[in-house]
Order: C-alpha cells, then sequence, then structure tokens
C-alpha cells in the first residue's frame, strides 16, 4: 500500500486494459488500484506510480488512446495536472 | 479503515436493511430490492409483455435512477457521455435480463435470496462468480467497449426524465397500466414507501459506487477488497433483518419465488456475471449511471426492459411454479452463452491500431 505521507502519480484510463499496460510500461513502482472514490463516480481501475519527478513526461510517452487524466496524490488531495482533450 | 470501506459497510448496512423494511411492507419475500425483476414487473406494466402475475410500475426502480440523478447534479457529478458501443450495450442488456430471469433475480437479488436462507441463491453465487472470472479473463487480455465521449447534457438527461414521466403517469392516471392482481407483482409495499427506498439506495449506490460485479471483479483483476464490503453487509444487514422479522429459512425446496434446477440457476448467474462484466457493472449499477447521465448505462437498461419482454413473451425465464426452465429457456441461455464469450473474444482479440 502506498505511503500516505509522500505525494504519488495517479494515471486513470477509459478501461481495465489501458490501465494494466501503462502499469507493465512503468515496471515495478507502478500499482494497478480501483480508481479513488474523490477521482471519479467509475469504478475503473488506475495506476498508482511511486513518484512524481518526471512521471508525466513518462506516462504520456507511452500512453495509448486509453490514457484518460494524471493527478498528482498528497494524502488526501488530488491535483490534476494532464486530462485528454 | 479508508473512508471508502466504511461508506460501503454503511450503505450496506442500510441498504439490506431498507430491503427487508420493503418485504415487511408488502414486497415478495426476499425481493425488498431486484432490479430485474421489478424491470420486467414495469415491462409487464406497460403492456410489453402479458405475463398476469408479474405486472406493476415498480417505484423502486423510478427512486433509484432519480436518487443518483438527484445526487449526482447536487455533487456536480451529473456528466452526460456515451458513445461506448451502444448497441452491443442494448444487447448485453437484454442478454443480462435473460439470465437473471432464468435463475429469477439480479446480483442484488441474490444476495438477498442467500440472505432469506435460499440456497439455490448459493448456486447462483458459483455461476456469478464463474461468469466475472471469464469477464476478467477478457478484461485482462484487452476487452473493451470502447471509451465514451462527453455528449450534450440533454442526452444525459433523457433516461432520468423518462422516469419522472413514468411517476407521474403512475400518480395522475394509474389506469393506462396494467397492474397484477395475483403473484408476486400484486405483492407490494405502498408507492410512497417505495419511492423513498429507492431514492435512499440511489443516492448511497452512487456516493460508493456500490457494485455487486465491482467487488468480485477488483478481488480478481486488483486483488482489491473495498468493493465487495457493500456486498457482504448487505447480506449481513439483510440476514440478521430475516432472522428478526422471521422470513429466514434455511434450504433449496419451497423458497419464495425461486425453483431448484441448479444448473439452470448456475448458468443464468453465469450468463449475468459475465454480461455484467462486460457491461462494467451490475444491474444496480446500470441504473445508478444511467441516473448520473451514462447514456451507455441507459440503453443497457433499456436492453433489460427488452430482454424481460421477450424472456416472457417467448417462455424463456425459470419457472417458480413448474421447478424450473421449459426448452426455450434452457436453448436461449446455451445461446447467450456461446454469443457473449464470442463477442467478448471479437472485442478482445481485435486487431490493435
Amino acid at each position: 500500500m502506498e505511503n500516505l505521507s509522500e505525494k504519488i502519480t495517479v494515471a486513470t484510463f477509459f478501461n481495465h486494459y489501458g490501465a494494466m499496460r501503462m502499469k507493465k510500461a512503468l515496471g515495478p513502482d507502478a500499482l494497478l488500484r480501483p480508481v479513488p472514490r474523490l477521482l471519479s463516480s467509475s469504478c475503473g481501475t488506475c495506476v498508482f506510480i511511486q513518484r512524481t519527478h518526471e512521471v508525466l513526461q513518462e506516462i504520456l510517452e507511452k500512453a495509448d488512446e486509453n490514457l484518460e487524466a494524471v493527478y498528482i496524490k498528497d494524502g488526501d488531495k488530488y491535483t490534476n495536472i494532464w486530462k485528454v482533450s | 479503515m479508508s473512508k471508502e470501506k466504511r461508506n460501503l459497510i454503511i450503505a450496506g448496512v442500510l441498504i439490506g436493511a431498507v430491503s427487508v423494511l420493503l418485504v415487511a411492507f408488502g414486497n415478495p419475500k426476499n425481493m425488498g430490492f431486484c432490479i430485474a425483476c421489478f424491470i420486467r414487473d414495469i415491462a409487464g406494466a406497460t403492456k410489453m409483455h402479458s405475463a398476469a402475475v408479474v405486472q406493476y410500475v415498480r417505484p423502486e426502480i423510478i427512486g433509484l435512477v432519480l436518487g443518483s440523478w438527484i445526487i449526482s447534479l447536487a455533487t456536480g457529478e451529473f456528466k452526460a457521455r456515451g458513445g461506448s458501443s451502444p448497441m452491443l450495450r442494448l444487447v448485453i442488456g437484454a442478454f443480462v435480463m435473460i439470465g437473471a430471469l432464468m435463475f429469477l433475480g439480479c446480483p442484488f437479488r441474490m444476495i438477498l435470496r442467500l440472505a432469506g436462507g435460499d440456497l439455490n441463491a448459493l448456486v447462483a453465487l458459483c455461476g456469478f462468480i464463474g461468469g466475472i472470472a471469464v469477464g476478467c479473463f477478457f478484461l485482462a487480455k484487452g476487452f473493451s467497449l470502447g471509451r465514451y465521449h462527453e455528449q450534450a447534457s440533454l442526452e444525459g438527461h433523457a433516461f432520468p426524465a423518462i422516469n419522472v414521466l413514468l411517476l407521474v403517469l403512475l400518480l395522475a392516471v394509474p389506469s393506462v397500466f396494467a397492474f397484477s392482481e395475483k403473484g408476486p407483482g400484486s405483492m407490494h409495499a405502498a408507492v410512497i414507501i417505495s419511492l423513498a427506498a429507492g431514492l435512499v439506495v440511489g443516492i448511497l449506490a452512487q456516493r460508493t459506487r456500490l457494485c455487486m460485479v465491482g467487488g468480485i471483479r477488483d478481488i480478481i483483476l486488483v486483488k482489491d477488497y473495498t468493493l465487495i464490503f457493500g456486498f457482504i453487509f448487505i447480506f449481513v444487514a439483510a440476514l440478521v433483518g430475516n432472522l428478526i422479522t422471521g422470513n429466514f429459512k434455511l434450504g433449496f425446496e419451497g423458497q419464495p419465488v425461486a425453483h431448484t434446477a441448479h444448473l439452470w440457476n448456475f448458468l443464468g448467474m453465469f450468463v449475468v456475471g459475465l454480461g455484467s462484466a462486460m457491461l462494467g457493472g451490475c444491474p444496480l449499477r446500470q441504473l445508478i449511471l444511467a441516473g448520473e447521465g451514462n447514456s451507455d448505462s441507459a440503453l443497457s437498461v433499456v436492453g433489460m426492459f427488452i430482454g424481460a419482454a421477450i424472456a416472457h413473451n417467448f417462455k424463456l425465464v425459470g419457472n417458480a411454479t413448474d421447478n424450473g426452465p421449459n426448452t426455450y429457456g434452457k436453448v436461449a441461455v446455451i445461446a447467450i452463452i456461446v454469443i457473449l464469450l464470442a463477442v467478448a473474444a471479437a472485442k478482445t482479440f481485435k486487431k490493435e491500431k
């Protein structure tokens, strides 16, 4: 489980497969998690990445059309840093 | 314990209690809520089918949709969206309904039947989990019905508006509907009680994302045990409520609105599990999402409505009095399983762009 005191990156997707592929692409510090209720009323799968430094760029490089949004999670607070247009 | 888990436990207990109370107020036994049965009853009341014992405009369904609609508008979560394989969702919705009517209950009623001691629901639960597991296999291999897109807000309001119309007609000119004089359709709580129960459960389900399929899916796919807490605590609360009200009867035989054809209970709920995993949520969840403006979910509910009419008009349902399905029903369920697997495979192993 993630350490709540540290900032982490959260990427959400339009489907489970998108999240799975991103987890694989990002390696061992990425975790598949249910999308937090604070982020969405939908109940899909997202990816938690245990760091924030230069992660967005890495996510965007590896993303396919299934990526929906990226957030920075700081405790219980989520800040949107990217959203599909 | 996380806030999400705590809220699911509270919602589960409240929903289980409301379900038992609805039976005390007049709903059929182990049928405080049943999304499949209630949509089927509405299909009967609107004369889409003519099974005389299952015709009633169930205010619970209207309440669920309007509860989700109101709370999502209040919290700013209402968002008109859709365009993710709408026709396929409609067809899968119809299949889910035919599977549910083979067992005689949606996943919600399956829990309530279990909490009433109906062991046929345990057989069905095995089929349901099996169906979800197969669905998860496809999800993990890349199954998707495609992404949704934002839509004009009217698109999202259309389905809740239909429910408002249904409620107005029920209150103002009930004579336009057909109502059962005997059988399950004739057994119901007062309109205001059913509507209030639907509103409460609709709000709770929207806030917590409660889903009978999602809990099992999350355990299989991401080993997360949060959503299953809603499922478990509905069961616990309804079990306690049934024990208090004397509605608990353990066994296979003589259960209310049920049959003991094990294979068909299993396969019926296998269809519901697989179809719901493909739709991304159980029938209750589809109603809640439809209330939030998801027009894809609204169409899957329309599919269920059509499926209910097909199931009764073509006699595909599991029959509580004849103890099980007839040949038509068996052939339909087998054919549906084959078609669902074919659709899942086609939407999984498609060529990547």
